[in-house]
């Protein structure tokens, strides 16, 4: 009776250790799960419809339904090497951007989503997809001028005829230069695939990594 | 195996092993996964409820922990493994170091973990996601990802020659979530009666996962294997000389 109380005792030693512990460096990691950037977290551009990327690290359960749904084929699962991020969907806009399901009467990966990671914002989930479309923010494009063919006194404008919404994320000044603008750009990187440097004098900065 | 055969962009299963949507309508979760979402975000997803739910109430009534052989990639591959090892060294025995204990308190520390830091923990470290990450998903990624998530399964690999099923036994927390789970489920490992018992030990030999089979089952009288550890694999039924035990549903 003695030593099974004895018992009793020790694991219940042990269980408050391993809380302690457990919830310090859970604690820890949340602190660096919030600032993207660095080899713990690095940034990555997500899919339409994720949110601020800490809701995402803890809504996304790293199946891939999403890679699998996505009609051109535009979504990477990351490897262990990303760290926080293993397991989680992105895009490289440079190599393939999203061009939000063209011909599609939804996003395809939102619509796989099975734990809504990705998911529509409940005040635009009932509007026609053509309102919701520019409520997506994956990132925004950042227009590097000294690069840029059309800032540099030549007629270039790749970018505003691949932007969806030219004239609303992608406008020309009187010179015909080309800028952003900021609160209408979504993110989805069919710019940065048009531009005709190399490398890309407009990339697109994953959402919580603006300056 | 026929799972993670299927699954894939044209596959009736879609998805990986956290997670696959069947046929299109029928989803369900890794109900550790599921649980660990649940933590993570701290509400409460429907489609996380039924998707891990399904699969919570399969393994408690129906298959118990039968995932781990029948279904893990891992396992698979471990087992491979295995009968290379066995061809060389056809004598030794198994070696069963370290607690089966262990891995519920790793799973313990995970939910915990996963709780306070937000991050479903298991979800991005998982060897088995690593797996199943290779098998899917490399193909486009950079050689340090692939590296990066092949290292750990050489590493268990490796483990495997010398401590058999060390991962599955001693540390692997899903597995823990289907012992505890799966313990009293319909489908078990029968030990029928004959009437000259032999007493060989095969089946303790045999067993993978480090059950004394004969000694703490069939001589104790039990009519069916109860044990957590037990993954209902059957290695135990294929070298019993006498037939004395079988796969049974319901037990």
């Amino acid at each position: 009776m003695k030593e099974e109380r004895r018992d009793w005792l020790r694991i219940a030693v042990s269980a408050a250790a391993t809380t302690a512990g457990a919830a310090v460096g859970g604690t820890l990691l949340r602190r660096r799960s919030n600032s993207i950037g660095g080899p713990l977290h690095p940034p990555l551009l997500r899919p339409p419809g994720a949110g601020e990327e800490q809701d995402f690290l803890a809504a996304c359960i790293r199946c891939g339904q999403c890679v699998f749904a996505c009609p051109t084929d535009v979504l990477h699962l990351a490897g262990p090497a990303a760290a926080l991020s293993s397991g989680t969907p992105y895009l490289l806009s440079r190599e393939n951007p999203c061009n939000l399901c063209e011909g599609y009467d939804s996003l395809q990966c939102i619509d796989a989503c099975p734990t809504e990671a990705l998911a529509w914002s409940a005040e635009v989930a009932e509007l026609d997809l053509y309102d919701r479309l520019p409520t997506i923010r994956m990132g925004v494009a950042v227009i590097d001028t000294e690069a840029c063919l059309a800032w540099n006194e030549q007629i270039c404008r790749s970018c505003w005829h691949a932007c969806p919404f030219p004239d609303v994320a992608i406008a020309l000044d009187e010179m015909n230069r080309a800028y952003i603008v900021e609160d209408a750009c979504i993110g989805c990187g069919l710019c940065d695939y048009a531009c005709l440097t190399d490398p890309s004098s407009i990339r697109i900065v994953p959402k919580g990594m603006e300056v | 195996m026929l799972v993670a055969a299927s699954l894939g962009k044209q596959g009736f299963a879609v998805g990986n092993l956290a997670a696959i949507d069947w046929f299109g309508f029928v989803h369900v979760m890794d109900p550790l996964a599921a649980t660990e979402n649940l933590l993570a975000r701290r509400t409460l997803q429907p489609e996380v409820l039924i998707g891990g739910g399904i699969l919570v109430l399969l393994s408690a009534f129906v298959i118990g922990r039968a995932f781990c052989s029948w279904i893990c990639p891992l396992g698979l591959l471990l087992d491979l493994n295995d009968a290379v090892r066995r061809r060389f060294r056809r004598k030794e025995k198994y070696l069963h170091p370290g607690s089966p204990k262990v891995k519920y308190w790793v799973l313990y520390t995970l939910l915990v973990f996963t709780a306070f830091s937000g991050v479903p923990v298991f979800q991005t470290v998982s060897p088995i996601h690593y797996l199943t990450w290779l098998a899917l998903f490399a193909v486009t990624e950079p050689a340090v990802q692939i590296w990066a998530a092949s290292m750990p399964l050489v590493l268990l690999m490796a483990l495997e020659w010398k401590l058999p099923r060390f991962w599955c036994r001693v540390l692997c927390p899903l597995g823990a979530f289907y012992a505890t789970v799966g313990r009293w489920s319909l489908w078990k490992i029968r030990i029928g009666a004959v009437s000259m018992p032999l007493e060989c030990g095969r089946c303790t030999r045999g067993c993978s996962m480090g059950i004394a089979v004969m000694e703490a089952q069939v001589q104790d009288g039990h009519r069916a294997i109860d044990d957590p550890e037990c993954t209902r694999c059957g290695d135990c039924v294929d070298v019993c000389p006498q037939g004395r035990l079988g796969q049974a549903f319901p037990c």
